[in-house]
């Protein structure tokens, strides 16, 4: 494609997207309208995943955590007990993602690939049994619930007025995202995912660039947490589980990962995959976990059809510090081959 | 007093001396070549030099100032850039972007004198001196390895460098195209006036094109010279060939750059 049509392509990929969406609350009953909202509200958390994973290259099990932080800060937030309003309460969600992540972020920056994912997974398994499950912190075992608010000229209790901020919210999203992606932090972002060591003696700074895509990813999944919160109105530890991580890796990783479309691709998936699914396979042997299957069989056939591609890629000489580029006479040899 | 000096540099890892006891300098406008076996620890003087190993003794000063409280990106953004063994662009990026990336970096890094040009132009202009601005909205990963290696050099120069750190540019080119690198880097020395400090396995081409060059083997500086000196310097010929072979070759080896294995 050239680049032309591919500049072009992307903005107008875009608009059809929203156009469908927008169509949707005319054309969709009550039941599959809340699959597209969740499909919306997952897209914003997969557009983490693309910043986090797609770009970067840091493979983080925590961004359903992070939701979960997000959604959890904004239902206490709100709670009579403080009675924050939405406009001050979603954004101190929003923050307390970023921070967190930062925290964990720190002690994370030398690790990557499995180390990282490790680390990040055991940190979202730490928070869902000490936070999310603690019912003296969350309050309550059966969820809080979340009212939703009238904000200024939209009443969102409507489910319509609901599904338009959604909308509203994820293609703002995009387009900060397509807008990092131009701008020199979304550069040395990728620049990470090739070669750390490259970058770092290309004047690239590695802990500020990590601690900036882990805060911004966060922050884009703190806000589909607050999303989540506000569409289900009740926050339990259920919908944050850690394995939902993996899940949702997975859905970016088999949508392309990292383009904006990637994740509007994955959060179809995710929003609409589970109801559909589950209908269909309810009775067979596979029961509720046929999504799981589904999406494993998915991603099993992209990574393999990857290494092949890898493999062919393989052939062109290259390497990673510190292993040689190429294969190089040994030095007892090297010393004996006569002149 | 040198643009980039090394004293008395030594690298440890585990139980090997990597580098041991190396003093070495380039000056600006000059090209430095960093020569020996396999093994020799010439990527790892590399590597303590612009921060990427740790030092166990010694100092590396540029432009006068010491630089062990700097990190590598900080090396890099003080006018020390460096290209990696193979060619190691950012994969995701085109070539534009690649450039781009270090002309902003070199912006940000806040160091007299101030840029003459705004990035774009000056991503043009490197571009224009390799030669390769037909290709600045290609992805690195479609280029064939050689224009990958001068895309790599164009993002090293736009860091706006001082000092050229290079890691065996010549590695997997073929006689021509290791001929043509090499004029390259003496167009760097003449037009920019960079100090080049080039790390290569090519003796016939650091030979030809090298102000001066120091030889390592096994961590050790075993001699130093210019070309004509090195060239009959017997106990650079007994490292490259063995003592046993060294009489016999010395003759022989003097015109053809040791003859080394390539």
């Amino acid at each position: 494609m050239s680049t032309v049509a591919r500049r072009a392509s992307a903005p107008l990929a875009l608009a059809a997207f929203v156009a469908a969406a927008a169509a949707m609350p005319s054309v969709l009953g009550p039941a599959r309208l809340l699959s597209m909202s969740l499909a919306l509200i997952f897209a914003v958390a997969a557009l983490s995943v693309v910043v986090i994973t797609g770009w970067t290259g840091q493979t983080s099990l925590a961004q359903v955590t992070f939701m979960g932080v997000g959604a959890f800060t904004l239902a206490r937030l709100m709670a009579p007990r403080v009675g924050l309003p939405l406009y001050l309460a979603a954004p101190a969600a929003i923050l307390a993602a970023a921070v967190l992540s930062v925290v964990i972020g720190l002690p994370a920056l030398r690790l990557r690939g499995i180390y990282l994912a490790v680390v990040t997974l055991g940190f979202a398994q730490v928070l869902q049994d000490a936070a999310f499950n603690n019912s003296t912190i969350t309050e309550s075992q059966n969820g809080l619930v979340v009212a939703r608010p009238v904000l200024g000229p939209l009443d969102l209790s409507g489910e319509h007025t609901l599904y338009y901020l959604l909308l509203g919210v994820l293609v703002g999203c995009c387009l900060l995202v397509a807008a990092m992606r131009r701008s020199s932090l979304g550069r040395r972002m990728i620049s990470l995912r090739t070669t750390e060591v490259g970058a770092s003696v290309r004047g690239v700074d590695l802990v500020s660039t990590k601690l900036a895509a882990f805060s911004i990813s966060a922050a884009l999944a703190g806000l589909a947490g607050v999303l989540y919160a506000l569409e289900i109105q009740s926050v339990g530890p259920a919908p944050f589980n850690p394995l939902q991580s993996i899940f949702l890796l997975g859905l970016v990783v088999i949508a392309g990962q990292r383009s904006i479309a990637a994740a509007l691709v994955a959060g179809i998936l995710y929003g609409w995959m589970p109801p559909e699914l589950t209908r269909h396979f309810t009775d067979s042997t596979f029961g509720p976990n046929a999504t799981n299957l589904v999406a494993g069989v998915g991603l099993l056939l992209v990574v393999i059809s990857r290494e092949q591609l890898r493999g062919m890629a393989l052939r062109l000489p290259r390497g990673r510090w510190p292993w040689p580029r190429r294969i190089t006479v040994a030095p007892e040899v090297h010393r004996n081959v006569p002149a | 007093m040198f643009l980039l000096e090394a004293r008395e540099v030594g690298v440890r890892y585990g139980g090997i001396q990597a580098v041991d006891g190396v003093t070495c300098g380039v000056d600006a406008g000059e090209i430095v070549a960093v020569i020996g076996p396999n093994g020799a620890g010439k990527t790892t003087l590399l590597n303590a030099i612009s921060g990427l190993t740790p030092l166990e003794h010694g100092q590396v000063l540029f432009e006068g100032r010491d630089l062990a409280p700097h990190s590598a990106h900080r090396r890099a953004r003080m006018g020390l850039a460096r290209t990696l063994q193979g060619v190691d662009l950012f994969e995701g990026l085109t070539v534009r972007e690649n450039l781009l990336l270090m002309a902003r970096i070199s912006e940000n890094s806040r160091r007299p004198p101030a840029p003459p040009l705004p990035v774009g132009e000056r991503v043009s202009a490197a571009a224009g001196f390799l030669g390769i601005q037909d290709e600045l909205e290609r992805q690195v990963t479609d280029l064939p390895g050689g224009r990958q290696r001068l895309v790599d050099i164009a993002a090293a120069l736009c860091l706006r460098p001082r000092c050229l750190l290079l890691d065996e540019p010549a590695a997997g080119t073929g006689p021509a195209e290791s001929i043509a690198l090499g004029r390259l880097l003496l167009r760097i020395r003449e037009v920019l006036g960079l100090g080049i400090l080039l790390v290569e396995h090519d003796v016939q081409m650091v030979l030809d094109i090298a102000d001066y060059i120091y030889v390592l083997d096994f961590g050790r500086l075993i001699a130093e010279g210019t070309p004509a000196q090195i060239r009959r310097d017997p106990v650079v010929i007994s490292a490259y060939l063995g003592e046993d072979k060294a009489a016999l070759a010395t003759a022989g080896a003097a015109q053809e750059g040791f003859g080394a294995p390539r």
